[in-house]
């Protein structure tokens, strides 16, 4: 009986809970796309940079299709912590084969954390860009410029044109 | 020809072949310098009138961050005096022998593309091409310069799969690197033609390479050949005419050869800033990525080992660890006020002359002073500045 009890308990409260999500998911839809932000969705730029919002803070990165075109990472020069950058600002440089190419920031805000990782290994730009290629960290100064970036779907139909 | 130029000593050499393009480039300009540009619009060829690696560096970075390439390709020629040139993210101290360089007078610059370290002086053809991202091609920009030399020349250059020019397919004739950015895009190599090889061999070859740790991107050295050993009317003029008339014949447009003035702020607004910035230490050494070097010294007569630890960031001595076995109380003295004292000092004569310099040791022991002079002499040698 204890057992029976305590699962038709455990039954109740999830259901209570989902009863709380679907309130708040009901209010307003602005409340939603925070929330959507909130589980760290990539935000991605003509550019081919992507940024992933966690909380307040954004994560850099290329996309598979601009490490595939750039070859072989062989330097990664990154921006320094408490920079300020601006959206479309140079941050960084990525050398590959001879050339140097410029990284663009996607979004104002300041650089809070730049990934050493790559000071070692910068092949993981081209091994794992959505991952430990990442490559650097900064805050989200206006998060109403996230809304002129593509989702995923967006992008990929963008690289395909 | 060739007998009478080995002959000539090299400084006067290059003296003589600079008089004479100051000389043929001040008649073309005068028949052909203007500020408003006569060729077509959507392709132009310009060529330096100065030979200083900064400016002309300087002016080539202007052209990429303020010309509107979207409808318009550029084709910047140049030359420079003596210099060496090492890509953005390259250590001076390694590719290139550094204080030699400066005792030497020649320039060491570094440039915005990637790449590796080339040595220049005025028997070597620098060529930018300068177009809008969509049209970056490297491939396509050196078949053009291999179709322009062999349609005047019988010589037997390919393009190999490095995307170097190679000549008789043994010699590299040319070294190519770019910068790619938002909407602008530069390729740009060397196109040796009569470059001195002595000199060449003499400015690349560092002297600190011994147990160094380094982050830099590294050069790949090939063997190299000049141009004018296959025929000895490739020079400077010749090559500027023939690769210049070829851009504008694949493009299908007539045009002019334009000799500009690199310096002028008039027409390129800001390139003199850009010059400063390309100049400084900062920029040259400063951008230096992370090294270290891990050396060990031994003197037999002395009966004494040192072991030098030195981290550097950004050019400048980020961490010294010097250790001396040796136990007398003033030799430790000294090795503990030397290590205090270098911290913070950039990698470059006029800072370490003053921490390194032989303070007076007449007040102790000829041991004791032999022991410190050759501590000192150590560093000198590891950290490889020439003081």
């Amino acid at each position: 009986h204890e057992v029976i009890g305590r699962c038709i308990f455990g039954q109740l409260n999830k259901l209570q809970k989902c009863k709380t999500i679907a309130k708040v998911t009901n209010i307003q839809c602005r409340n939603i796309s925070i929330s959507q932000r909130l589980l760290g969705v990539k935000y991605f730029t003509e550019k081919h940079e992507w940024v992933e919002v966690n909380g307040e803070v954004g994560t850099i990165g290329i996309s598979e299709f601009a490490q595939d075109q750039l070859g072989e990472v062989v330097y990664v020069q990154l921006p320094e912590i408490d920079t300020e950058l601006e959206l479309g600002q140079e941050a960084g440089v990525l050398e590959s084969v001879k050339a140097a190419s410029e990284v663009y920031s996607p979004i104002s805000g300041v650089v809070t954390e730049a990934n050493t990782a790559l000071e070692d290994a910068p092949k993981l730009v081209n091994d794992s860009c959505y991952e430990k290629g990442w490559l650097y960290k900064m805050t989200i100064r206006e998060p109403s410029e996230l809304d002129h970036l593509m989702k995923e779907e967006d992008y990929l139909k963008f690289i395909k044109d | 020809m060739k007998h009478t130029r080995k002959m000539i000593p090299l400084y006067t050499r290059l003296c003589f072949r600079r008089i004479l393009t100051s000389k043929e480039s001040f008649l073309l300009c005068n028949q052909r310098y203007s500020q408003s540009l006569k060729s077509n619009p959507s392709h132009q060829v310009l060529v330096s009138t100065s030979d200083d690696i900064y400016t002309n560096l300087a002016l080539e970075e202007w052209l990429y961050e303020k010309e509107n390439l979207t409808d318009k390709s550029i084709l910047f020629m140049w030359q420079n005096k003596p210099s060496v040139v090492i890509g953005r993210h390259q250590n001076p101290w390694l590719e290139c022998n550094v204080p030699r360089l400066r005792d030497c007078g020649i320039d060491l610059a570094r440039r915005i593309s990637g790449g590796g370290c080339v040595y220049h002086d005025l028997g070597n053809l620098n060529c930018s091409f300068l177009k809008a991202k969509p049209l970056y091609n490297r491939r396509q920009n050196l078949d053009l310069v291999v179709r322009a030399i062999t349609s005047r020349w019988d010589v037997d250059l390919q393009v190999n799969v490095r995307e170097d020019i190679v000549l008789e397919g043994l010699y590299k004739v040319s070294g190519t690197a770019s910068k790619l950015g938002k909407h602008n895009t530069f390729h740009h190599f060397t196109l040796l033609h009569d470059v001195n090889v002595e000199n060449l061999e003499m400015a690349l070859e560092s002297p600190m390479k011994m147990g160094v740790q380094s982050k830099a991107t590294e050069s790949t050295r090939s063997r190299i050949k000049n141009l004018s050993e296959c025929d000895f009317t490739i020079d400077f003029m010749s090559l500027v005419d023939v690769i210049g008339h070829q851009f504008y014949k694949e493009a299908g447009v007539q045009g002019e050869i334009e000799w500009i003035n690199p310096k002028d702020e008039s027409v390129f607004p800001g390139v003199s800033e850009i010059r400063k910035l390309a100049e400084g230490w900062e920029w040259k050494f400063g951008k230096t990525p992370k090294f270290s070097t891990n050396r060990t010294f031994t003197s037999d007569k002395l009966g004494t080992e040192l072991s030098l630890i030195c981290n550097f960031e950004k050019g400048r001595i980020h961490r010294a660890e010097i250790v001396c076995d040796c136990s007398i109380p003033t030799v430790k003295e000294y090795t503990d006020t030397l290590q205090r004292e270098l911290l913070g000092q950039r990698l470059c004569r006029e800072d370490l002359n003053q921490v390194l310099k032989v303070h007076d040791l007449s007040h102790l022991v000829r041991h004791e002073q032999l022991v410190i002079e050759w501590i000192n002499q150590c560093c000198v040698q590891a950290l490889c500045t020439g003081v």
